[in-house]
């Protein structure tokens, strides 16, 4: 699944990532929200961006039916440890969950903390990216640090 | 598209084969004219070395697999056809000259060619020279090439109206620029590898000269500009070439009244054949199914943001030889990330 974030510049996430997206739908009335960061590649020679992987709900998390807040210590040390291992290629690219609904939009709480998020958070990328997933559809959206501003992305169809 | 240039330049370095890189070639071909000019009964008169074929032209690929290594050389006697008007006279002058040296010496009907086994132990691969006969003193002004085998009647063997030199010119002057030239030239050294690999022992495969000759009329440099330099785009230049050849294919009937879908590449220079005539109707319509998903693989390729996803797309079309990164290699390195708390609903 590929997003247009430029004229010559694409956001694909890949197909294994995808597959882990649809384990954690929220498809049952009871199944509870699930969340943690997406992490990924800064294509050489190219504006390009692949999202190869995700870390995924841990023990510590507090997960309810709509709300979920990850346990920042542990997926941060998991994130160190990808980043050390893969040398430095495999970086941070931004945060997702689930909602129960079947084409997701952000609350009002999701934004404001999507803000904090391009606020606070130290890294080498102007970008970073909020993604939603539905139980229907993937939701995508990008936000800039320099300026705070979030905007939707289209996907991209050949 | 990730930027897949850099790995069609990879892909050239490992299949481009020049004649001044390669010195066993080099030494072979100079071996065997060594021992032409010594043992040849030919007191009479001399004859012009003539280096032709596709190193000369700078579109020769390393053989694929089992493939011979094949060196061309034109020799241009300077006898008239009026003089000697059986070309297999003139063939035997060569023939005889060094088939008492090399006992894999044979008279084919375009040619004199002399066969070795690889003595390198890196690569055994072996090697072929293909000597072509040329008269070229005619009262005419033109060139004729020789054509016929030990023991052809006088049906089976012609003297044929060439212009070697002239074919070779308009190939390497093909475009005026020279880094357009360059990319001509990377193009359709991909494309003779995708043919080797594609039409393996098919018979009556597309040659690579007639590939080669395809690119002048259905090639154009693809590139973009960054201020004034040019950025060049294998990729782009490569399917927009294949799709034109696509274009190309017209329907006519054949000698059996049935329609065929045939791609006409003419020779530039005399005789002004069709280089693929010999090619049946099956063959041709095999030809371009397989250009067809040649072109596919290209689109797939470009629409793939992930290089080295990409780059396994084009493994599967070239051959071992195009490269493949590892997820690491495809990608910058940044610094790390130190994250916020934060929650979602
Ligand atoms: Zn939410």
């Amino acid at each position: 699944m590929i997003f247009i974030l430029g004229p010559t510049s694409k956001l694909k996430i890949n197909d294994e990532v995808i597959e882990r997206f649809r384990v954690y739908r929220q498809l049952e009335s009871t199944a509870t929200e699930a969340g943690g960061v997406l992490m990924g590649r800064f294509i050489e020679d190219s504006d390009d961006i692949i999202i190869d992987l995700i870390t995924e709900p841990t023990e510590k998390d507090i997960r309810k039916r709509c709300f979920f807040k990850k346990h920042l210590e542990t997926h941060q040390d998991l994130v160190d440890e990808i980043w050390e291992e893969s040398d430095g290629t495999f970086n941070y690219l931004g945060e997702w969950h689930t909602h129960p609904e079947k084409h997701p939009s952000p609350s009002f709480h999701d934004r404001r903390e999507w803000k904090k998020v391009l606020r606070k958070t130290q890294c080498e990328s102007s970008l970073l990216f909020f993604f939603i997933i539905g139980t229907e559809s993937i939701g995508a959206w990008v936000g800039n640090r320099r300026n705070v501003k979030i905007n939707k992305l289209e996907v991209w169809n050949k | 598209m990730g930027n897949l240039q850099s790995y069609f330049l990879s892909f050239h370095d490992a299949i481009k084969l020049e004649i001044d890189d390669n010195k066993v070639l080099r030494e072979k071909r100079e071996e065997l004219l060594d021992v032409l000019k010594e043992n040849i009964d030919f007191e009479e008169g001399k004859y012009d070395i003539f280096h032709q074929g596709s190193y000369t032209m700078h579109t020769g690929v390393k053989p694929f697999e089992d493939g011979d290594y094949d060196i061309d050389v034109g020799l241009l006697f300077n006898i008239s056809t009026v003089d000697y008007p059986n070309p297999v006279t003139t063939k035997k002058l060569v023939y005889n000259a060094l088939k008492d040296d090399y006992e894999n010496t044979e008279m084919k009907y375009p040619c004199v060619t002399v066969k070795f086994e690889g003595e390198d132990d890196e690569d055994d691969r072996n090697y072929h020279v293909d000597f072509t006969i040329y008269s070229n003193e005619n009262i005419d002004g033109q060139t004729y090439l020789a054509k016929g085998k030990l023991g052809s009647g006088s049906d089976n063997r012609t003297w044929e109206h060439s212009d070697p030199k002239e074919l070779v010119r308009t190939i390497k002057e093909n475009l005026t620029d020279s880094e357009d030239r360059k990319q001509f030239r990377r193009v359709i050294r991909y494309l003779k590898r995708w043919k080797d690999l594609k039409f393996k022992s098919v018979v009556n495969r597309p040659s690579g000269i007639g590939l080669t000759v395809a690119g002048l009329t259905h090639f154009y440099p693809h590139f973009s500009y960054n201020a004034f330099t040019k950025i060049y785009d294998d990729l782009d230049a490569l399917e927009s070439f294949v799709q034109n050849m696509i274009n190309s294919f017209s329907c006519r009937i054949n000698d059996d009244g049935e329609w065929e879908d045939r791609l006409e590449v003419n020779l530039p220079t005399p005789p002004y054949n069709d280089i693929y005539e010999k090619m049946t109707g099956s063959q041709m319509k095999n030809f371009k199914l397989k250009l067809e998903s040649l072109r596919d693989s290209l689109k797939e390729a470009r629409d793939e943001a992930d290089p080295v996803k990409a780059c396994e797309i084009l493994q599967k079309v070239f051959g071992q030889d195009f490269p493949v990164p590892t997820k690491k290699e495809s990608a910058q390195q940044r610094g790390p990330a130190i994250m916020v708390d934060n929650s979602s609903a």
